[in-house]
């Protein structure tokens, strides 16, 4: 039988930026429903490698991300460990950024300016100090840039850990609840109908649903031109640790950590094509080209794991906009309805502080990050009639 | 068969500690009934989520040994039937493969 459930929030989609979301409403004493289609985190909240980029990130995305690192994410380290237990093992690591050529490190260092504006630290090295530092890197790196400002975090238990603490601050989660329809009530986002003809009542709508996001949004005539792209990652057994910092190659063709279990979490980038299947869902599936390789670009960075086993293998997908960067934004046109996707592969390292931004839109708070370059609005063309910036519904 | 749908709003009754409560369950992690049964009250409802929570079955023997023991627990806790529940992903290869083989390219 269909229900009308009511609260003050509604979040669509349970992963780690619509858990933070609920997360931080519900401790501040608002009454929250998570929708998700289908379990809690089972999208690409917990199919990431965890890491938290910083250098080459789009560069509208960095002041939310500085947010982040200097207080969202340890806070969220200790609030969980106090509230739950949970130890989501973020440390701000620092990382390097490998280049496998000269021309690659030149191309490194145009990212200088963007770090700068921010306040974010730079160091090039070469590829002598780089192995002093971390013996293990083989010859083949020339060269590195080292950003003091990336981390990492355990992205499972960061969003179950939400999803835990969330649920012990009074918010209710619905699994296998697809929302497939958002009501206007003079003119505001008001209801959430979903699939299984339950009704969802509230004043703030927040989608946070990734891919699924531009379905539901096109029911209130807002399209995001995001194509969905397949992700694979695999882990190793664990290791002694013998680096703590991420590392990503400047090429793409690997990017990974050690875990603080031991183990290697890698990914690649397998420059087979982004397999997109614009506008249907296929299913989560493992190429058989990713971990050769992603194994392949392993070992040519750290020869001496090539007897290290590989343990596990998942895909996900990502939301990927043409830029690259993700959507934040209180929606002018529709008041009461936020949006937070189109993360294209990098969101879990932002996770944190975007839950707090949307919290404190919608709590009509002062921002704590500046996310006007964050509007959906860069991807539509300019009203022929007007010549306004943005085309009006 | 009937997918079971985990009601999120409650579970029924307090977590009450057993006598066998640090027994091993899952060998490779070395994670014990006790944890995995309070992962349970804390809204850990699914066998991935339990998984992703605490790592039972991300280990080297990749869930071989303790799968069923973990669903046990949880069908015992939940009150249902054990065979209604979904399994965790299974996740390839299915037996530990050394970087050096995947990277191999020849035929």
């Amino acid at each position: 039988m269909s229900e009308v459930r009511k609260s003050d929030v509604l979040v669509v989609g349970s992963g780690s930026v619509g858990n933070a979301a609920a997360y931080f409403l519900a401790k501040a004493g608002l009454s929250v429903n998570v929708l998700e289609k289908e379990t809690v985190g089972n999208g690409s909240s917990t199919r990431n490698g965890g890491l938290n980029k910083m250098n080459f990130r789009g560069v509208p995305e960095l002041s939310i991300a500085m947010y982040g690192v200097e207080d969202i994410w340890p806070m969220l380290q200790e609030d969980l460990q106090k509230e739950v237990g949970v130890d989501i093992e973020y440390e701000t690591t620092g990382g390097y950024r490998c280049a496998a050529t000269d021309e690659e490190m030149k191309k490194l260092k145009t990212f200088i300016p963007h770090a700068e504006k921010e306040n974010m630290h730079l160091e090039f090295i070469d590829g002598m100090e780089l192995r002093k530092r971390i013996p293990q890197f083989s010859e083949k790196v020339v060269g590195a840039s080292y950003c003091a400002e990336e981390g990492r975090a355990n992205p499972l238990k960061t969003t179950l850990g939400l999803y835990s603490a969330a649920r012990d601050f009074g918010a209710k989660f619905y699994d296998n609840e697809k929302a497939i329809q958002i009501d206007l009530v003079k003119g505001a986002a008001r209801r959430v109908v979903t699939e299984q003809g339950n009704v969802y009542e509230a004043d703030h709508i927040i989608v946070a649903a990734c891919y699924g996001s531009r379905e539901l949004l096109n029911t209130v005539d807002i399209d995001i031109p995001f194509t969905h792209a397949l992700c694979e990652v695999f882990v190793t057994e664990p290791v002694p640790i013998f680096m703590k910092e991420i590392v990503i190659s400047s090429t793409g063709a690997y990017y990974g950590h050690q875990t603080a279990h031991g183990s290697l979490v890698f990914g690649a980038g397998s420059k087979f094509g982004p397999f997109s299947r614009e506008g249907t869902y296929v299913e989560k599936r493992l190429t058989s080209q990713m971990i050769p390789s992603g194994a392949k670009g392993l070992m040519e960075v750290f020869p001496f794991l090539e007897k290290t086993k590989i343990i596990r293998s998942w895909s996900g997908w990502h939301d990927r906009t043409p830029d690259d960067t993700t959507c934040l934004e209180a929606i002018e046109e529709v008041p009461g309805l936020y949006i937070a996707c189109g993360f294209s592969g990098h969101g879990f390292g932002i996770a944190a502080p975007v839950g707090k931004v949307l919290s404190e839109m919608v709590m009509g708070e002062p921002l704590g990050a500046d996310i006007s370059q964050l509007r959906f609005d860069r991807f539509l063309p300019m009203d022929p009639f007007t010549g306004a910036d943005r085309v009006k519904y | 068969m009937e997918k079971i749908v985990p009601n999120r709003e409650k579970i029924e009754g307090e977590f009450i500690p057993q006598a066998d409560d640090d027994m091993i369950i899952c060998r490779c992690e070395e994670i014990t009934k006790g944890e995995i049964r309070q992962a349970i009250y804390h809204g850990m409802l699914t066998m991935n989520e339990i998984k992703r929570y605490l790592r039972p079955g991300m280990g080297l023997c990749q869930g071989l040994t303790c799968t069923r023991l973990v669903k046990d627990i949880l069908a015992r806790e939940l009150k249902v039937r054990a065979t209604l529940l979904e399994e965790s992903t299974p996740r390839s290869p299915a037996r530990p493969v050394t970087l050096q083989v995947f990277a191999d390219e020849r035929e």
